[in-house]
């Protein structure tokens, strides 16, 4: 406190004065430091490019998520899961994710009913509704789940599905072709 | 000696906008906390289009930065400036003129948002006429403030003068510069930039208000009333310089690092980023010049409530001013953007930094110019700590919530997949802590409740306002340069020359980061070509920016592993380029729409804004059913597309000409499948049938769409029949 009287400016606004203290040094590091930083990053993303641009990065990493996809599926298949299990977790799925469209017991709502034996693409076979529910229905509006949902999941859902054909439940009107079993 | 004259203060100027700030305050307060119950239980948008989410939310942000701090601001520039400046202001007539003016722009911006009269860009939105005035008064507000300069009795300018001028000339180029729109109307606009034009030049403006109307204005106030309220010296002049003008010049690189993994060009990008890293000291000096000024009286931090409320503001901006640059990382971005966490951060400064300033601010300025004292110094003490607790519980909520949410929704598992593949799970996750946080909302207005009545009770027992205050100065000042006066000291007297090198310190930054952006075609591939919306979906586009979904959807699907699995593949430059004003959003309280075209029926539309928890089930988002009333002006539609193609988006004279009979077509087509799923009634001219246009056309207007393709066609007479 004493070397304030050495450090005071003649300075005086209103009765405020003004010291004349460094600047601190960790201030100044700091500071420096962040230039410097800031421009070794420009260089290397931007002026020498030896940094990868964002493209590049995600294109890095979706060649990563697609190697995953690949190792999940060949080491895939150990446990055996039962008719039951798969069923249920057919059913867990077609709640989350169908049922907002489909109705809770498929009944139909916004999209078609899928229990009254009505069906519009080649007769609701389980290949076809597997890669329906894969791919989509885009124009229609029945959304694509193959980013959403794991094979897994999806071979359970098919399943679930195929399991409560021609329960009739009432609901949406049929649409599509009266299919004879 | 030389002679002596007598000057009055102006304190009833200071005295009405220290008033109007703590009405304003009230305003902004009770909108924030409405949105925050918004949020936590969404049966309180009580299906009112005025009271839902997406117009409370921007009344609530413009009432607490122009209304509650604007007027905070003001009314500590007139108190200090007055007396650092030894004269009165310069002119009575502009101080009045300012103050209805700046009152009459918020009581217009508090009629425009609650009825959708808005921009959808942020802190951005008030439509056209209202820019204009704000301009005007800005106007009068700098001559009022040159002219007290200039006709001041001390040669040079303090500190807090520096920071004030910073802020009059930046806030201006800003603010011309956003707002750069066409008329389409009494209360409507376009602005001509568009896409990722608008993107930049918008969160220039957008994160330069934070600094040039929350940061630079501030700070001054805090140059002043820390060592006046503690009687001690100022720390450090040199630190002052350097802080100065290392922070106006670099603030105003910062802006593209709310545009990070963006379609946004990478050195833009890179820009934004390094130069927020590089502002966290600059920031950090004016903090240690606030704390350090309170060496030899830190005592006072125990006895004296303004010095709580002062010291407390400081040390939020030096947390604020460090998350910041960390926020910037490009790393953590993407964890935290789009998140809770931004919300969080921007509290922190708002409740903590300006609002806490403001208050130490007003209990000592009131007491002051009301020539009394507080009525209660123990309500100013429940009022900080009530006050400090609602900013802890705010900031620590959403702190949780953001990091929660950031993180579900970046996790990948190890078979590839996203592990919450569903957006409204992460929602659910949030869902109490958004209890949480109206909690801490809740006390901080309670804090404020107790400061109004502490306040008007010290003024109704205080004597009368001294409205005139008299003290005596030398009459005259010698301005001539003193050659034997520091660099920088003769600087403080020259004021030209000080404003003319501030403006250019803040115009370097601006001119080549917006310039090059402008010059864009040249990053737009050619294979990238879209469409233009059609005349409908246009239509419907305003129905969105009306109703301001943008508070919680984003369209930009970033450059990330992330985004690309939850909502397909990233936006690109040209998909947005011909969107005016740009949607890309700052927050996903909903999921992203960039690519939300044709992924439901019209059906399923129809139902979820009419009432979203009958398409999913725990969705927080407001129902719109008033859209369903509301009818679409087509021949509108002539003017606005016309407008359009002024701005650049290729629309044919014809388009233009017929763009009502075009859109009447569109809306036909979508009537009708609407009504073949059994929706009955005259729905055609709806804005809810133009505004699922208009979402049905997201992401799908690549030029190889057959289907977008086929809608452009739609111009009735546009084939052989001419
Ligand atoms: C956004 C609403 C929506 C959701 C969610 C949805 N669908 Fe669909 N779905 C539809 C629509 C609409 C159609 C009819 C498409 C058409 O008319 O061609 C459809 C058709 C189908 C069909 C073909 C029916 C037929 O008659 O051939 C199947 C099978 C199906 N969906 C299964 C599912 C499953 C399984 C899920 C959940 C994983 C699901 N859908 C989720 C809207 C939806
Ligand atoms: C309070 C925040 C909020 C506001 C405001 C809001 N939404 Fe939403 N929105 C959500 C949430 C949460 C979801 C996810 C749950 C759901 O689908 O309802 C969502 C979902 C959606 C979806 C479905 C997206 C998808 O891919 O599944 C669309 C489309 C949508 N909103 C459109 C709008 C439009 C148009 C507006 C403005 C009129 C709007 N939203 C306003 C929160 C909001």
């Amino acid at each position: 406190m004493e070397d304030d009287k050495n450090l005071m400016l003649d300075h005086e606004y209103d009765g405020i004065q003004e010291l004349d203290n460094n600047l601190p040094n960790w201030w100044l590091w700091t500071f420096f430091g962040a230039i410097i930083f800031a421009f070794l990053y420009w260089i290397h993303y931007d002026v020498s490019q030896s940094g990868p641009t964002l493209d590049q990065e995600l294109a890095q990493g979706i060649a990563r998520v697609e190697q995953h996809r690949k190792n999940a599926q060949s080491s895939g298949g150990g446990e055996e899961v039962s008719e039951e299990e798969m069923l249920a977790a057919g059913q867990t799925v077609f709640r989350n994710y169908c049922a907002a469209c489909h109705g809770q017991k498929g009944e139909g709502g916004v999209g078609p009913n899928l229990t009254d034996g009505y069906w519009i693409y080649e007769k609701g076979a389980p290949d076809t509704i597997k890669g329906l529910v894969t791919k989509g229905i885009l124009d229609k509006g029945m959304p694509a789940w193959e980013s959403m949902l794991k094979p897994n999941e999806i071979d359970a859902v098919v399943k679930y599905v195929s399991s409560i054909r021609n329960t009739n439940e009432k609901g949406k009107e049929p649409q599509g072709n009266k299919v004879d079993e | 000696m030389s002679q002596k004259i007598q000057v009055r203060y102006d304190n009833k100027i200071v005295a009405f906008f220290v008033l109007a700030s703590i009405f304003w305050a009230g305003a902004a307060f009770l909108a924030g906390v409405l949105a925050a119950l918004q949020l936590a239980y969404w049966p309180f948008n009580f299906e009112l289009e005025w009271l839902t989410f997406s117009r409370i939310r921007p009344l609530h942000t413009n009432a607490a930065i122009f209304a509650f701090a604007g007027n905070a601001i003001f009314a500590g520039m007139y108190h200090s400036t007055q007396r650092l400046l030894k004269t009165r202001l310069f002119s009575d007539a502009l101080s009045w003129i300012h103050f209805w003016g700046w009152q009459l722009i918020i009581l217009s911006a508090a009629i425009t948002l609650p009825l959708g009269f808005s921009q959808s860009k942020e802190y951005a939105e008030l439509e056209w006429p209202i820019d204009i005035a704000i301009t005007l008064i800005w106007v009068v507000f700098a001559l009022n403030f040159f002219g007290t300069i200039v006709k001041r009795k001390e040669k040079h300018i303090y500190v807090a003068i520096w920071f004030y001028i910073a802020t009059i000339v930046t806030v201006a180029v800003l603010h011309i510069v956003n707002s750069l729109e066409i008329p389409v109307g009494f209360l409507q606009s376009y602005p001509i930039f568009g896409g990722v034009q608008d993107a930049l030049v918008q969160w220039w403006y957008g994160h330069n208000a934070v600094a040039f109307f929350l940061t630079t204005p501030f700070l001054g106030l805090m140059y002043y009333y820390i060592p006046k309220a503690v009687n001690r010296p100022v720390y450090s002049y040199r630190l002052s310089i350097v802080h100065f003008w290392s922070l106006v010049f670099i603030y105003i690189w910062a802006g593209p690092h709310h545009l990070l993994y963006t379609s946004l060009p990478d050195w833009a990008q890179t820009l934004g980023m390094i130069f927020s890293l590089m502002l966290w000291a600059p920031s950090w000096g004016g903090m240690i010049n606030g704390l350090l000024t309170l060496r030899g009286a830190w005592h006072l931090l125990r006895t004296d409530p303004i010095v709580k409320f002062l010291v407390t503001a400081v040390t939020f901006y030096g947390m604020s001013t460090f998350e910041g640059p960390l926020l910037s990382i490009k790393s953590v971005s993407l964890l935290a953007h789009y998140s809770d966490w931004i919300i969080a951060h921007v509290h922190g400064g708002a409740l903590g930094w300006n609002g806490f300033l403001s208050f130490g601010m007003f209990y000592y300025i009131i007491p002051k110019i009301w020539k009394t004292k507080m009525y209660s110094t123990r309500l100013m003490n429940y009022h900080f700590w009530i006050g400090l607790s609602g900013i802890l519980i705010y900031y620590i909520s959403m702190w949780a919530s953001g990091i929660t949410q950031g993180l579900m929704w970046r996790a990948i598992d190890d078979s590839g997949y996203l592990v919450y593949p569903d957006f409204v799970e992460t929602v659910m996750q949030i869902a109490p802590l958004y209890w949480v946080r109206a909690v801490g909302g809740i006390l901080y207005l309670t804090g404020y409740v107790l400061a109004v009545y502490n306040i008007v009770k010290t003024i109704k027992s205080a004597n009368a306002l001294e409205a005139d205050e008299t003290v005596e100065v030398n009459a005259t000042v010698d301005l001539s340069v003193d050659k034997s006066e520091g660099f920088h000291r003769r600087l403080e007297g020259m004021v030209t020359i000080f404003s003319v090198l501030v403006f250019l310190s803040i115009a370097v930054g601006s001119i080549l980061e917006i310039v090059p952006t402008l010059s864009i075609h040249k990053y737009v591939p050619q294979s990238d070509e879209v469409l233009p919306y059609t005349a409908l979906e246009q239509a419907g586009r305003d129905v969105f920016v009306t109703e301001g979904c943008y508070v919680c959807h984003s369209q930009q699907i970033q450059k990330h592993v992330s985004d690309v699995l939850r909502y397909g593949p990233a936006s690109t430059i040209g998909e947005s380029i011909y969107d005016h004003p740009f949607q890309w959003g700052s927050k996903r309280t909903g999921p992203d729409l960039a690519r939300v075209g044709r992924k439901y029926p019209d059906l399923w539309h129809f139902r979820h804004m009419m009432n979203p928890r009958s398409m999913v089930e725990k969705s927080i988002m407001p129902s719109y059913p008033w859209l369903l009333d509301k009818k679409v002006d087509f021949y509108s539609l002539r003017k606005k597309l016309s407008v359009l193609k002024m701005v650049g988006v290729p629309y044919t004279d014809e388009q233009v000409a017929q763009a009502d009979r075009w859109a009447e077509a569109q809306a036909d087509e979508v009537a009708a499948s609407l009504a073949k799923e059994g929706v009955e009634g005259e729905i055609k001219g709806t804005k809810l049938v133009a505004l699922i246009a208009y979402l049905q056309a997201l992401g799908k207007k690549s030029k190889d769409d057959e289907k977008a393709k086929a809608h452009l066609e739609l111009v009735p007479g546009g084939g052989g029949e001419q």
